[in-house]
């Protein structure tokens, strides 16, 4: 027997007041004083115990009424030749849930998991009856109706001829939430819900997780409104569910889980570094197989990987970077039993020259020198303006504006700057007093600035621990050459909270600091670039200083970009607008435009995503699928998905097990629950009758 | 039924009677009550010698007008004759812890019983005869001697008074020593429930027969304990042992009433063939019922 609200049987602890009023009238017998009891002894012995017996009976009675009232509250349903002897339902409406994550492509003994759960779903067609309605959901994340109306099998299995496992994860929270509102919309008495699945042991994690992140749920493509459906009790619902599992019986899989790329800007001529990072998910296998690198079509690697159980591998792969702009690559390995993450592509943006605005007068001629050694350009082009005569084209044609002596910014050039680094550029400030102003219109930061002079003593640079990011170059040295510099006149800046100077002079005050500011970043350095603030304009560290500036900070991404298979990306491109997007099987779209960039739409199959602003390439966007959670062979018993799901009347049909016999016992369960009050009521009228009697006795 | 006889009736009523505060008043109130109600005047017609001579009142019976008189004096003259004591009364009455019940009547049995016993002490002195009183339980707790006068009655109705509920009966030794005891033959009269082996209480009161008394027994009971009408579940005390049964009342009751209707006519059976004159009251029934039966015996005995 089951129950359709197996909460209700809590309801059972009611058969406890019966009881609880039998023992308390036990108690209260009063007593009465009477001449003799010499002729009740006699007859005592036997009629007291008739009297226990009629007693009992009557507890009896009324403990099987109160628990057959309780048992009727949870719906109980019965099942084999018993449930014959209750009428049957009517017509009859299923809804089919089959799985397509990306785990469903995972080969067994019996072909890929997909396909054997599209055969078990023909299995069920067969087990229905003309005239029953039908709904066929495929679900990922999200879940997409493919076929609803009475049953015909051959346009069912047309609607799922293309069908194939996509690259999503698995919610199945979300997919049984479709599928019982699909069966509380409809009229028909007997409501079925079947579950193909391989029950991914994340299946049931993802929407907790993202909850609690705050993530957006996965949209639903059906568009229907599904946390309404979610809402709704489950328990006034009676849906028999069927689960049926497909899995694999060898749960083995080396997955790429990710590629590496530089976090730094890469430039031509430069060595890059890719981490390639695999892991083999089996907990008894060994695994061994070829790695294969391509990058921008030709293979720079080709490797044996050997790999121990449950295990992971970062493989390394070292290039030259010969050309500037977007290159893309793809990392294979050979394909095991789930060949979907046995692939992984990724983009990189190698920059060719660092576009730079110098904003200076008669001050600036250092500063010029640092960026453009000898007037030869290497990383770094520069454009030099005068303070008060650059336009916001120039700013246009700049990644990095950097602000120098002269006359100073204007209440209007400020907001321009400002503008340009809201947008994604990045500004650099070095800290003279014309530039006061603007270093406190620029800066998150309450800043207090003063400017002081030494003349009899110096200012010096505290010698940090370790060489800040952007003095990767710097060794330890350079560091202590460094602080060794005096400065004879310098910025001293308050309001910078403690921690986020990258240098530091020796009173504390900061020396460079960065802050984000909008999609940009503005660098502050409290140092004036002339000869006559201190020894750091004229000392051989000035270049690299301002070089690792103007380069190491601000505009650090998008070295390389990358997306999730199904997820949509906002691409930051600045332009006219005339953009087009190619998606990885060569087809193009034209982008929404949407404020700080494009809108690329969730892309079907991993691959490389390129965007064009005419013939340009502006970007590349690799897009792999998400398998930390899929790739992952692991599953989760069927009935206990069930529960978790709130699923009451449920059966598992494993693979191995014939369907027809199992829905049809399953089916021939029958809801006792009128049959039940009837019997208690019958009950409860024999206790009247009983009690009745007792009482006209004692009356 | 008039006006005036109703009246009477309602002070026959034992849960009347029983209000009242004074036993002789008590006594005078069920006997002149009772022979208001009757025909005939119990007083007179016993008695053999005359008294003295009263006038005629209206109303009066004819009969006893001295006619030789009338013709003398022209005037109705009434003879009264003094009664003859040829009768010695002895009360037994039992003070047992049984007697002390009531089931929901307004009188216990024992109270019943010395209301009872008062009315026949008052009538028997009445009609000069002359009347004891022996009050037991397990033993003879109280014995007043025999005496006609009129004083004795108010003795004897202070002792009625007084009783107070007594332990457990045995009745049967009660009654055997009483037999030895009260030498001269005469009227003895036994209020008592009877618990006890009904052997034994018969072979008592056979004790009596053999020394040729005449006995008459009130065999005074509650009407619950006829019925055994009680609700529920109810625990009983044994008045007398203390004993405690729990039971359900409504289920032994068939099984109670057989026995106690077989207990009842076994004593009436036996009592008839040993010439013993048994009436069964109840704490219910009123005074003047048990009056006329003793009434009848007594005419009997002339």
């Amino acid at each position: 027997m089951n129950f359709l609200n197996p909460l209700y049987l809590f309801a059972l602890a009611a058969v406890a007041v019966p009881i609880l009023i039998h023992i308390f009238s036990r108690r209260r017998v009063p007593e009465v004083p009477f001449s003799t009891i010499r002729f009740l002894s006699r007859s005592d012995r036997r009629s007291m115990m008739r009297i226990n017996v009629r007693r009992l009976l009557l507890l009896l009675l009324r403990i099987l009424a109160v628990a057959l009232v309780a048992l009727a509250f949870a719906r109980p349903v019965v099942r084999g030749s018993l449930a014959a002897l209750f009428p049957a339902g009517g017509s009859r409406a299923a809804c089919i849930l089959l799985d397509r994550s990306f785990s469903m492509g995972v080969e067994g003994e019996g072909g890929v998991a997909f396909d054997r759960g599209v055969a078990r779903l023909a299995a069920i067609l067969d087990n229905l009856e003309r005239g029953d309605a039908v709904s066929v959901v495929l679900f990922d994340t999200a879940s997409e109706i493919v076929y609803e109306g009475e049953i015909e099998k051959e346009a069912v299995l047309e609607a799922l001829r293309n069908a194939r496992p996509s690259w999503g994860g698995t919610d199945l929270r979300n997919a049984a939430a479709t599928g019982e509102r699909i069966l509380a919309g409809s009229r028909r008495d007997v409501r079925e819900l079947y579950i193909i699945s391989d029950f991914q042991k994340t299946a049931l994690g993802r929407a907790a997780a993202r909850s609690e992140t705050g993530a957006p749920e996965a949209p639903d493509r059906d568009g229907a409104g599904i946390p309404a459906a979610r809402e709704k009790s489950r328990a006034a619902l009676p849906v028999r569910a069927f689960l049926l599992p497909v899995q694999a019986k060898v749960a083995a899989n080396v997955s790429i889980e990710s590629v590496v790329v530089p976090s730094v800007a890469l430039h031509k001529g430069e060595t890059a570094e890719l981490g390639i990072v695999l892991r083999n998910r089996s907990r008894e296998l060994a695994a061994k197989f070829p790695l294969e690198v391509s990058i921008a079509g030709r293979r720079v690697m080709e490797k044996e990987i050997e790999m121990l159980p449950d295990n992971y591998v970062t493989e390394t792969v070292v290039f030259p970077v010969e050309r500037s702009g977007w290159i893309d690559g793809v990392v294979k390995k050979r394909s095991d039993r789930l060949p979907a993450d046995d692939t992984r592509y990724f983009a990189l943006n190698v920059r060719d020259r660092t576009r730079v605005l110098l904003l200076a007068d008669d001050g600036g001629f250092y500063l010029e020198q640092a960026l453009v050694p000898g007037g030869v350009e290497g990383d770094i082009a520069v454009v030099k303006r005068g303070w008060r005569v650059f336009t916001s084209a120039d700013l246009g044609a700049a990644d990095v504006v950097v602000l120098g002596p002269g006359r100073g910014a204007a209440q209007g050039d400020v907001e321009i700057i400002d503008r340009f680094v809201a947008r994604g550029g990045t500004a650099i400030v070095f800290l003279v007093p014309e530039l006061k102003t603007a270093a406190e219109r620029l800066s998150r930061y309450p800043l207090g600035i003063e400017f002081a002079e030494m003349p009899q003593g110096f200012f010096r640079l505290a010698k940090p621990a370790a060489a800040p990011g952007f003095l990767a170059p710097f060794d330890e040295r350079d560091l202590e050459a460094l602080a060794r510099l005096r400065f004879r006149s310098a910025a001293l800046v308050r309001g910078v909270p403690p921690g986020v100077a990258k240098l530091a002079f020796d009173t504390r005050g900061p020396f460079v600091w960065e802050e984000r500011r909008g999609e940009g970043t503005v660098v502050f350095a409290a140092v004036d670039p002339r000869p006559e603030a201190g020894e750091l304009v004229l000392s051989p560290y000035f270049l690299p200083l301002v070089q690792q500036l103007v380069l190491a900070t601000g505009r650090e991404l998008p070295a390389s970009a990358g997306s999730f298979v199904g997820e949509p990306i906002v691409w930051s491109v600045e332009g006219d607008g005339a953009f087009t997007v190619e998606l990885p099987g060569g087809a193009t779209l034209k982008p929404a435009e949407v404020s700080g960039g494009i809108l690329v739409p969730p892309v079907e199959t991993p691959g490389i995503v390129t965007i064009f602003a005419g013939a340009e390439v502006k970007g590349k966007i690799a897009f792999n699928p998400d398998c930390r959670e899929e790739s992952d062979l692991a599953y989760l018993e069927p009935r206990a998905a069930a529960d978790s799901l709130g699923l009451g009347a449920r059966l598992v049909v494993e693979e191995d097990r014939d369907l027809a016999p199992a829905i049809r016992a399953a089916r021939t369960g029958r809801e006792i629950t009128i049959p039940v009050l009837l019997a208690a009521m019958v009950l409860l009228a024999l206790e009247l009758f009983v009690a009745q009697r007792e009482r006209g006795e004692t009356g | 039924m008039s006006p005036r006889e109703t009246n009477i009736a309602e002070f026959l009523k034992p849960e009347v009677v029983s209000r009242l505060a004074n036993m002789d008043l008590r006594a005078r109130l069920i006997v002149e009550g009772f022979i208001a109600g009757l025909h005939r005047s119990p007083y007179h017609g016993f008695s053999v010698e005359f008294a003295e001579y009263r006038q005629y009142n209206a109303g009066e019976s004819a009969r006893n007008v001295d006619w030789k008189i009338f013709g003398k004096t022209d005037r109705y003259y009434v003879k009264v004759f003094e009664d003859e004591t040829n009768l010695r009364a002895t009360l037994l009455l039992d003070q047992s812890a049984s007697m002390d019940f009531t089931g929901g009547a307004a009188v216990t049995k024992l109270r019943y019983a010395t209301l009872l016993a008062a009315a026949l002490g008052y009538l028997m002195i009445m009609q000069r005869d002359a009347v004891g009183l022996v009050v037991f339980d397990e033993k003879i707790n109280v014995l007043v001697p025999h005496r006609s006068v009129r004083r004795h009655l108010l003795h004897l109705l202070t002792t009625l008074e007084e009783i107070a509920p007594g332990a457990k009966t045995e009745i049967a030794p009660a009654l055997r020593e009483m037999a030895e005891r009260i030498k001269r033959r005469g009227l003895v009269v036994l209020f008592s429930d009877l618990h006890d082996d009904p052997a034994e209480v018969i072979a008592g009161l056979k004790a009596f027969r053999h020394r040729g008394h005449e006995v008459v027994v009130f065999h005074i009971l509650d009407a619950k304990e006829l019925t055994l009408d009680y609700g529920g579940e109810v625990r009983f005390v044994d008045k007398e042992t203390g004993e405690k049964l729990r039971t359900q009342p409504w289920f032994l009751k068939k099984e109670y009433r057989r026995s106690v209707r077989e207990w009842i006519s076994r004593l009436e059976r036996e009592c008839k063939e040993d010439a013993i004159d048994y009436n069964l009251v109840t704490t219910e029934t009123p005074f003047d019922q048990a009056l006329v039966r003793y009434l009848n015996k007594r005419r009997r005995l002339r």
